[in-house]
């Protein structure tokens, strides 16, 4: 046995990596410490980042060992005071075969420790920056943490601004975003399963939520959906979501997303389950309802007063910033009647002598926007200024004062632009939307802005998010949800969960409703 | 699947039945029509004289310029597609305010041919207002000159508009109430306000004079614009405007007036009708302030506020009952509509009046029965 893994050991080092790791790592480990360093040296051929040092114990020679470990993942100080120095200066009475636990009981100073005889967990571990720790004589090795890789530190998100509240934000690490919930939620019913996603990248996903809240079904259709997932590589949140939601072509979300902690806390407290990867500073929340694309964490951090009315705007925004440009071209090509004569001949008199109709030039104009958005993004930060002038001056004053662009057209376009980008979460289905409605318009007028309208409707009420519709609790009306809704209640009166989330509704103790005075 | 395709046509179907029109029809293609007055060519033609808003003219001085346009038809939509040979774009009349009408017209006949195309077109808004032109033809209305405003049609408009609340000289109706008016109840006189063209600082402007009263759909004759205030008072219209009166005079050469601002006015018509006799009443319920003392009076003295309002009821019922004969007498129609009160009161005796309402208009005795509140002085120490 031991014979033959050697042999292919040999032979590895000559044919292609694929089929040196396919063989080697479903072997097991041998005992001799330097057929074990060979193999591994196999494994990692053509790796250069990957360190070995062998020690020998000072009072007893026969003692050898040798640690493997990541270049730049971990964390020197540690590996020289807590295992080189222990492993060499040792007076422990030890023996060649029979060490192993007491090493890791009476000698070495690390955290956490962990048998193994597996190749694949020690090449997952070794590149996760731990340290392996070969024994001569031993079948198993120990993996030891040392991991001492740079973060990103915590800050606060650049993609949730908010006024008041929390102001820590997720970072790429797994383990210290779930710090910074488990932080949060000091209780044992917080519950985080780990699994790992990638065939080559083993990504760290995690499933949390709170046991005495969550709803099993949509626990276990959660489940069911991630054993389905079989890609060779996980790198950031959006892989998992659009693998595992719901109806699959639709523009709209079907899974939350956030990069604030004090957001996941606030949804798994309402009973929904929080998925987290490793890489990513996204989290993703589900089930998702459709109102979700309007409330922000602040909402809550606020007076009920201020929040209810924001997000009564949000929403308007949202409807203003689908239907204003094909709203415009139904007034001004279709139904002039309805305009005052005033406001139709100052509109009249800014469009004569334009070339374009209405319709194509509010096309057009979406289109430029779009890339002035777009080009904000991506560019360099340093010319930032260069697009502002060509959009504000070339774009906005010297194509309506070069008779392109109509001058309302530009206020259409200006007033489309800044209500879309009030709600960012919709930013992938607005445009279509946007663009849909106005063909339509264009070509039928009112009943073109009905007809999309309709449709998209229909849509809305068709989007499930795991088997619970998204419009909940728009379509079927109860008075305890719609608080949370178009507005936002005040605390005391946000007595219940969402009914369809959870079957623990009570939230708030009825000797807390503040019904006294 | 055949059922998805089956539904989805259903709902295209449906969506087709929602109002609207879905013809294509750019701001850039057409001109906005602010106003139209209607002459009479010769036995066949209409003369039409179109003013549109001038959207070419440049500048922000440009806030409301107008042009003309001239046409000729044997009907009223004739001379508005005719209108097209002259022009690039095509008439829009969904903003139109005005139609002028020529008194030749209005006298010989009738209003409610030359309307028809108006209320018949889909575009043209139905709340425009009808005038009827005081000068020779309708055209010269259109072709003054505006003081606050370049386009007449909207100069009129606005003037007919805040009218009442002001002046109270002139009534203005929408048109389709008009033509309701014509062809719905027949028995009471259509009334229309009436435009002449007066000079002001050399220029030729357009000002609102009274009202021209018709029977049936023709023309009989007009009132006055202080006539027309009196009317207002006995039609319950008035909204507020002044009512001016003499007041003791001192010396026979200058003769002082009194002013008094209305802020309020309700009117309660009733009758009685006895050994075929009709009788009608008017109560009138007036408020007012005094507004402008042209004598030497002290107002803070109760007995003197009494022989104002003494003075001002005896004027005020003279010049109603004045107008009130005017028009029974000389128009012989029914301008204040009696007959609908009757009709409500009393169906059963209007069945039987109704065959000689014009004989019973014209012999009617009508009593004023007015009350007048003076609130208060506007006088301050």
């Amino acid at each position: 046995m031991l014979k033959k893994s050697s042999e292919k050991n040999k032979e590895a080092g000559t044919s292609s990596d694929d089929s040196i790791s396919a063989v080697n790592i479903k072997d097991s480990l041998s005992t001799s410490l330097e057929k074990n360093i060979k193999t591994l040296n196999a494994i990692f051929i053509d790796d250069d980042t990957i360190a070995t040092r062998f020690i020998t114990n000072c009072h007893n020679n026969t003692l050898q060992y040798c640690l493997v470990q990541n270049d730049g993942m971990v964390n020197a100080a540690i590996i020289n005071e807590n295992i080189i120095k222990p492993l060499m200066q040792s007076e422990v009475l030890l023996n060649k075969g029979q060490q192993i636990d007491i090493l890791i009981h009476q000698v070495i100073l690390i955290n956490q420790v962990k048998k193994t005889k597996e190749w694949q967990e020690i090449i997952e571990s070794v590149t996760y920056g731990d340290t392996i720790l070969f024994i001569d004589g031993e079948k198993e090795v120990l993996i030891l943490n040392s991991k001492g890789f740079n973060l990103r530190g915590i800050a606060e998100p650049p993609s949730e601004k908010i006024i008041s509240g929390p102001r820590e934000g997720f970072c790429e690490a797994l383990m210290i975003n779930l710090s910074m919930v488990r932080r949060r939620l000091r209780t044992n019913e917080l519950k985080i399963k780990f699994k790992s996603f990638g065939v080559r990248t083993h990504t760290q996903v995690c499933v949390c939520y709170i046991d005495s809240i969550v709803n099993i079904n949509i626990l276990d259709e959660l489940y069911r959906r991630l054993d389905t997932i079989d890609i060779d590589g996980v790198l950031d949140a959006n892989y998992i979501t659009e693998l595992i939601r719901d109806s699959k072509l639709s523009p709209f979300r079907a899974i939350g997303y956030t990069e604030r902690p004090d957001v996941v806390v606030g949804k798994l407290l309402e009973g929904r389950i929080a998925l987290f990867v490793d890489g990513s500073p996204v989290v993703l929340t589900l089930p998702y309802l459709f109102i979700e694309n309007f409330q922000s964490n602040e909402d809550y951090y606020m007076s009920f007063y201020y929040s209810s009315f924001e997000r009564v705007l949000r929403i308007l925004s949202f409807i203003l910033s689908i239907t204003v440009p094909s709203f415009f071209i139904i007034v001004v090509a279709f139904h002039h009647e309805i305009l005052p004569t005033t406001l139709l001949t100052n509109i009249a008199k800014e469009r004569l002598g334009v070339p374009l109709p209405a319709g194509l030039e509010a096309v057009i104009m979406l289109i430029v926007f779009d890339i002035l958005k777009e080009t904000g993004i991506r560019m360099p930060s340093g010319i930032g200024q260069a697009l502002s002038i060509v959009g504000a001056l070339v774009i906005g004053q010297a194509a309506v004062e070069a008779k392109l662009v109509a001058a309302p057209m530009v206020i259409i376009i200006a007033v489309t632009a800044i209500t879309g980008l009030l709600i960012p979460k919709m930013n992938a289905a607005i445009p279509y939307i946007r663009l849909g409605l106005l063909g339509l318009s264009s070509a039928l007028g009112v009943v073109g802005l009905l007809l999309g309208l309709s449709g998209l409707m229909i849509h809305l009420l068709n989007l499930y998010s795991f088997g619970i519709r998204q419009l909940t609790p728009i379509d079927t009306l109860r008075y305890q949800e719609v608080k949370d809704t178009f507005i936002r209640g005040p605390w005391w009166k946000m007595l219940n969960r969402p009914a369809i989330l959870t079957k623990n509704k009570t939230r708030l103790s009825s000797s807390d409703r503040g019904d006294c005075d | 699947m055949i059922k998805r395709v089956v539904s989805i046509l259903l709902i295209l179907a449906l969506c087709t039945l929602l109002s609207g029109c879905w013809n294509y029809r750019g701001l850039n293609t057409m001109s906005i029509v602010a106003g139209v007055a209607i002459d009479r060519k010769d036995d066949q033609n209409y003369q039409l004289t179109v003013e549109v808003f001038d959207l070419a003219a440049s500048g922000k001085e440009s806030a409301g310029k107008s042009q003309i346009v001239e046409s000729e038809g044997k009907t009223i939509f004739e001379a508005v597609r005719n209108a097209k040979k002259r022009l690039t774009k095509k008439l829009y009349f969904g903003d139109i305010q005005l139609v002028v009408i020529s008194e030749q017209i209005a006298r010989e006949e009738g209003i409610q041919d030359v309307l028809d195309w108006f209320m018949r077109n889909e575009k043209a808004r139905e709340t425009l207002s009808t005038v009827i032109s005081q000068e020779k033809t309708a055209k010269e209305i259109l072709t003054a000159s505006g003081v606050d405003h370049k386009i007449i049609s909207e100069e009129i408009e606005k003037i007919l508009d805040a009218d009442n609340r002001t002046t109270a000289s002139t009534k203005n109706i929408d048109t389709f109430k008009a033509l309701n008016i014509l062809k719905g109840q027949k028995e009471t006189a259509l009334v229309l306000p009436a435009v002449h063209c007066t000079d002001n600082q050399g220029k030729k402007v357009v000002e609102v004079n009274g009202i021209a009263v018709f029977k049936a759909d023709k023309l009989q004759g007009y009132l006055s614009p202080e006539e027309t205030h009196y009317y207002l008072f006995a039609v319950d219209e008035i909204k507020g405007g002044i009512l001016t009166f003499p007041f003791e005079a001192k010396n026979q050469k200058n003769q002082d007036n009194l002013s008094l601002e209305i802020s309020n006015n309700k009117t309660k018509k009733s009758y009685s009708y006895e050994e075929n006799r009709l009788k009608v009443f008017l109560d009138i319920k007036t408020t007012a302030a005094l507004g402008e003392v042209g004598t030497d009076i002290d107002v803070s003295k109760k007995d003197n506020i009494e022989k104002i309002k003494a003075a001002a009821t005896e004027v005020f019922v003279q010049r109603l009952e004045a107008v009130i004969k005017k028009t029974q007498t000389e128009f012989g129609c029914d301008v204040f509509g009696f007959n609908t009160m009757i009709h409500k009161k009393n169906p059963v005796l209007w069945s039987e009046l109704k065959e000689n309402w014009n004989f019973y208009i014209q012999t009617m005795e009508v009593e004023v029965r007015p009350e007048l509140v003076i609130k208060n002085t506007g006088l301050m120490k």
